[in-house]
């Protein structure tokens, strides 16, 4: 099995949202659209701390499709345009969807929506387009930060890819199993994954 | 995501309408409201019609339903099932209805007609049961969607008998005994016969 996946060094992230600008470039999403957005999660009161500033901690989190295993949106959808790819990847399949947009409905994090033009949904394709002819998806190889690693799940993080030939376990700061968070999961076990050190993960428990 | 009226429109009226049949059923039962089963059942229809050409206005692609539409993990595919379940009972209780000499119906034919009806609201209420929707996420909502057709359905077939002029035993019927029956699974007291 192969779980193509994305890992996000929030440590690393500064927040400059070249991944979402350069989503929108190389995947033509409309207008007011999203495939992967950067929330500010902060400043929040750092745990015993005096709850006043500088005692704030605050860090930058990527939304996009985690490409989940158990992905509630293929599990609702009437027609099987969306599915599961043996490469691990969620997709639309564009000519099947009737648009009734209950995927849109049944994906905890809302990264969804319906193409206005083509009345079809759409969202992050991990870069299909890219990652099947052996590049990084563009959100990666665009981050300034060296925050974002593309890589199979199913081998290991260590050996996730960035820019400039490196491999996550080279390059990062070290980490342990502990620091590695997931969206919250509602049943679908988001794929992706977010390492952050010392702040406080607000994204509830693991 | 903003309101998708469609949708609510749909589960309203797909309620409505199965609430009335049913209500229609459990008279029928007791070999009442005789005068009314042929109006309340085309008033059932046209709700039905109405509540399925409501959610095609929501499809963006409805010609493309036809390209494979059938996955049954899907509460759209379910719906879909236990609505064409729901208009074959329907149409079957039509002939039956049309070919008695004093508009009765089978028992049996009542019973089906009652059940197909709940498992209806009920499959459509489930199909907005999900984890990401934890507000919906409550089986709550399929005895609200229930409580809508219990409404609406007896409501509107009062108002029919009373336009028909149907009433009198017949209100006593909906009234008291349609619910009694319809936990007792069936009585036939004098007093519930039109
Ligand atoms: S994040 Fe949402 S859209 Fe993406 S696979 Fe999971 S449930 Fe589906
Ligand atoms: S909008 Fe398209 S992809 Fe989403 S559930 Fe409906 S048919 Fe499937
Ligand atoms: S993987 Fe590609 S499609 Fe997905 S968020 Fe990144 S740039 Fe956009």
């Amino acid at each position: 099995m192969t779980q193509y996946a994305i890992v996000t060094d929030l440590d690393r992230c500064v927040g400059c949202l070249a991944c979402s600008v350069s989503c929108k470039v190389i995947n033509g999403v409309p207008v007011g659209n999203f495939w992967n957005k950067t929330l500010r999660v902060g400043p929040n009161p750092k745990e015993g701390g005096s709850g006043q500033w500088p005692d704030v901690e605050m860090y930058f989190l990527n939304v996009q499709c985690q490409h989940c295993e158990n992905p509630e949106c293929v599990k609702v959808c009437p027609t099987g345009a969306s599915q599961k790819l043996p490469d691990g990847t969620v997709q639309v399949d564009k000519e099947k969807c009737i648009g009734c947009q209950f995927c849109a409905m049944a994906c905890p994090y809302n990264v969804r929506y319906l193409n206005e033009e083509e009345r079809v949904v759409e969202k992050c394709t991990l870069c299909e387009q890219k990652i099947s002819q052996g590049e990084l998806p563009q959100c990666v190889s665009q981050c300034c930060g060296m925050a974002r690693w593309f890589g199979d799940a199913e081998k290991g993080i260590e050996n996730f890819e960035g820019p400039g030939g490196y491999t996550l376990g080279e390059f990062l700061n070290e980490f342990d199993d502990t620091q590695v968070y997931q969206l919250p999961d509602a049943g679908n076990k988001p794929s992706l994954m977010y390492i952050l050190r010392d702040m406080k993960w607000q994204g509830g428990d693991q | 995501m903003e309101l998708q009226w469609p949708l609510i429109i749909f589960t309203t009226l797909v309620a409505w309408s199965a609430g009335l049949f049913a209500s229609q059923c459990v008279l029928a039962f007791q070999g009442g409201a005789r005068k009314t089963q042929m109006t309340s059942w085309i008033v059932a229809a046209v709700l039905l019609v109405v509540g399925g050409i409501a959610v095609f206005l929501h499809l963006e692609h409805w010609e493309r339903i036809f390209n494979g539409f059938g996955h049954l993990t899907s509460g759209i595919t379910q719906e879909l099932i236990a609505i064409v379940a729901l208009a074959v009972v329907a149409l079957v209780y039509l002939v039956m209805l049309r070919r008695s000499a004093d508009e009765t119906v089978p028992q049996w034919l009542a019973v089906v007609g009652v059940a197909v009806s709940v498992v209806l609201v009920a499959v459509m209420a489930h199909s907005y049961l999900m984890p990401a929707r934890p507000a919906w996420d409550t089986p709550l909502w399929i005895l609200a969607v229930l409580g809508n057709a219990c409404i609406l359905g007896p409501a509107t077939l009062v108002v029919l008998m009373a336009v028909k002029g149907d009433l009198g035993a017949g209100a006593a019927a909906v009234t008291t005994a349609a619910p009694r029956a319809a936990v007792a699974g069936g009585s036939t007291k004098p007093a519930a016969r039109a």
